[in-house]
């Protein structure tokens, strides 16, 4: 959540485009890295988030705000645009999948190749799960959301995506681990 | 469970291309936005003006379509009075056709003409014509009136195809 994200949600919704250029540049990446984990293909991941800031700019003016923060709606739209993409587009997991050069990561680390190849590895063993799990696993655990904001953003309660995140630790350690 | 959660925090690292997130903004923000409808007293008078004019044109649709199969029963030839057909069939047993034979001197002008070809049958010269006193003679025996219709006496004409028929 961004300093005065209230105010600047309440100018968006009056039409400012300016404010939310703002929330645009401030989320961009975090609905990014969760579309591109889900599909695994740069060019997908770029049209996808696209479409769902361009989604969320059209109807700002539904938005209400109900004491959650506004990425909780930003990750509803970008994961209904996942759904509707798996539903039109057939595509079957395969190695290709996880190419190391999708991956941007910082220089300063260990060695870039070696980086991409586990970026690769960990989304692969991810995207083994069903979709509820790799959503709450993303979610909770890559971009850090609480219970609470995770729920809304799954449009489930609590109790389900405590349920969710449990098996689907289980299943990624399984998952990881036969990878080994 | 940490190592797992740390390896999981690794796919922070991914990030979209600068030059993509940069195009992206300005088409987003430079897209047409739908002005949000707003509640009020006059859109909600008109859209219900809207409806009852519908409805009244609907009514009216109705009541012609009906209204026009209410007509056609009425016009019906069956149903004018003039054109029943019990009422048609009395009338017509209840008419006196009164025929009266006019002056019968249709074979007078045969005696003048003569055979067209040898191969055509020729006529008898037994057969005569009969003239008009024979006629008129034969018509008296029926009792039929062959000169003037102005005559008093008068039959059907039933009883007329009846006698000649004999």
């Amino acid at each position: 959540m961004i300093d005065g994200e209230d105010k600047l949600i309440e100018r968006a919704v009056k039409g400012e485009a300016s404010a939310f250029g703002h929330l645009y540049d401030h989320y961009q990446p975090r609905i990014y890295r969760f579309v591109f984990i889900k599909v695994g293909q740069r060019e997908e991941a770029e049209d996808l988030t696209h479409q769902a800031f361009l989604n969320a700019w059209q109807n700002i003016q539904n938005y209400e705000h109900r004491g959650f923060p506004f990425s909780s709606w930003l990750y509803q739209i970008a994961r209904n645009q996942v759904i509707d993409y798996y539903r039109t587009s057939r595509s079957n997991l395969s190695i290709d999948d996880a190419d190391p050069e999708n991956f941007v990561g910082p220089e300063n680390t260990q060695s870039a190749a070696e980086q991409k190849f586990e970026l690769a590895e960990i989304r692969l063993a991810l995207i083994q799960l069903k979709p509820d799990y790799q959503d709450v696993i993303v979610l909770r655990f890559v971009e850090e959301l609480s219970l609470k904001e995770t729920a809304e953003a799954l449009e489930r309660s609590e109790g389900a995506v405590k349920l969710l995140q449990h098996r689907a630790l289980q299943e990624l350690r399984k998952n990881l681990t036969r990878k080994k | 469970m940490n190592e797992l959660l740390h390896q999981l925090k690794k796919l922070t690292s991914i990030e979209s291309d600068a030059d993509y997130a940069r195009r992206s903004r300005q088409l987003i923000l430079q897209s047409v936005r739908e002005p949000k409808k707003k509640f009020s007293i006059a859109a909600l008078l008109g859209s219900s003006l809207q409806f009852g004019v519908t409805v009244a044109l609907t009514g009216i649709l109705l009541l012609v379509v009906l209204g026009g199969l209410g007509i056609g029963e009425f016009l019906s030839p069956f149903h004018l009075a003039s054109l029943d057909p019990t009422n048609l069939r009395a009338e017509a047993q209840a008419i006196d056709i009164q025929i009266q034979l006019t002056d019968l001197n249709y074979h007078e002008s045969l005696n003048s003409q003569s055979t067209p070809s040898t191969a055509a049958p020729t006529i008898s010269s037994s057969i005569t014509p009969a003239s008009k006193d024979d006629v008129q003679k034969k018509a008296a025996e029926l009792g039929i009136s062959s000169v003037s219709p102005s005559s008093s006496e008068s039959i059907g004409i039933d009883e007329a195809l009846n006698r000649l028929a004999e």
